[in-house]
């Protein structure tokens, strides 16, 4: 039986330091990645960073891949780490330039915007996960985005996975409350 | 629509569906990154163990504060004059007799009272008291 291509090989692959094998793991996971970091960082370059770190994290720590045996979950738990690190910053910049936002809006109106509003596809939704405490935002990342089960989410975040669950009920519950009082909030008139 | 009427499963779909392309700079930019790690090798100080750094720092603290005891406390403890520091300097008399070329002497100068024969009063109170005559002399003397 051919077994070069089994999870076990992969990872000696990775461990022994085979460049195309880090493509692959790209290639595989970059996706997921990227739109888990974006929700937890609540920012495009937020996560671009994260992501690069998490890879040249994986390359200085190869050694330790041999004795993985849930690749994926051990990537997601680099990711999560990656981002804790710089978490508090960014949450605190990306606060500042909100509050910086509103203030101007509502000095000038919306015409009178001075700089780009983020291009987010759901700005609505973008504000209430990033009003989400971060042990919340973090399941709700890892679950939507990510794709993890919560067995591999409570390895991730290191709990049990029916805390993870009860965190990520009480996301969507908190998340729905918000929407749902938002989409109901009466309108600003737009200047003409 | 009253969005209260959301379902969990709805907001779950929302955020499912609120997805930002992959930029497509992002590959090439990690697969460099990947490259450089993997040619550079793991890095001079591991996370892993961040005592190294603060390790080296400390004994070399410890190192310099340890010779800098040896140094100055000696010189304290033996008095002025008979530290490595002090014992190497100069009075500035010494400086300027041999930048104008005087040679001084180098015995210590007996006490003045070996000279004159004069002797400090053993005890107080003043073993005679003072008479008018006395203070006739001193004030004589002085003017």
């Amino acid at each position: 039986m051919d077994d070069s291509n089994t999870p076990e090989r992969e990872i000696a692959r990775l461990a022994a330091g085979d460049m195309a094998a880090f493509a692959r793991l790209y290639d595989r996971l970059g996706e997921r990645l990227f739109a888990a970091a974006r929700r937890m960082t609540g920012s495009v370059e937020g996560a671009e960073e994260a992501v690069q770190e998490v890879f040249v994290a994986l390359v200085r720590g190869r050694e330790k891949l041999a004795t993985v045996s849930d690749l994926d979950g051990y990537v997601f738990t680099t990711l999560r780490h990656s981002i804790g690190r710089r978490w508090r910053s960014l949450a605190s910049e990306r606060r500042s330039l909100d509050g910086l936002r509103r203030t101007i809006e509502e000095i000038h109106g919306s015409e009178g915007r001075v700089m780009p509003a983020p291009r987010l596809p759901d700005d609505e939704l973008a504000a209430a996960v990033a009003a989400l405490p971060d042990a919340q935002r973090e399941v709700v990342a890892l679950r939507i985005d990510g794709g993890l089960s919560f067995e591999e989410i409570a390895a991730a975040i290191d709990t049990n996975p029916n805390t993870a669950a009860s965190r990520y009920r009480s996301a969507l519950e908190k998340l729905r409350l918000t929407l749902g009082a938002a989409a109901n909030l009466p309108r600003h008139p737009v200047r003409p | 629509m009253n969005r209260f009427d959301d379902t969990p499963d709805d907001i779950e779909q929302r955020i499912a569906n609120d997805r930002v392309p992959l930029p497509t700079s992002l590959r090439p930019r990690i697969l460099a990154a990947v490259g450089e790690a993997l040619v550079n090798g793991p890095p001079p100080l591991r996370p892993s163990q961040p005592w190294r750094e603060e390790t080296v720092v400390l004994a070399t603290s410890i190192l310099l504060a340890s010779l800098a005891l040896l140094v100055v406390v000696p010189s304290l403890v033996a008095g002025p004059g008979s530290g490595p520091i002090l014992r190497s300097s100069e009075s500035s008399l010494e400086v300027q007799a041999r930048r104008l070329g005087i040679e001084l002497p180098r015995e210590v100068p007996a006490p003045l009272s070996q000279e004159t024969g004069i002797t400090a009063p053993v005890s107080f109170p003043h073993p005679r008291p003072l008479t008018p005559a006395d203070v006739r002399d001193v004030l004589a003397a002085s003017f």
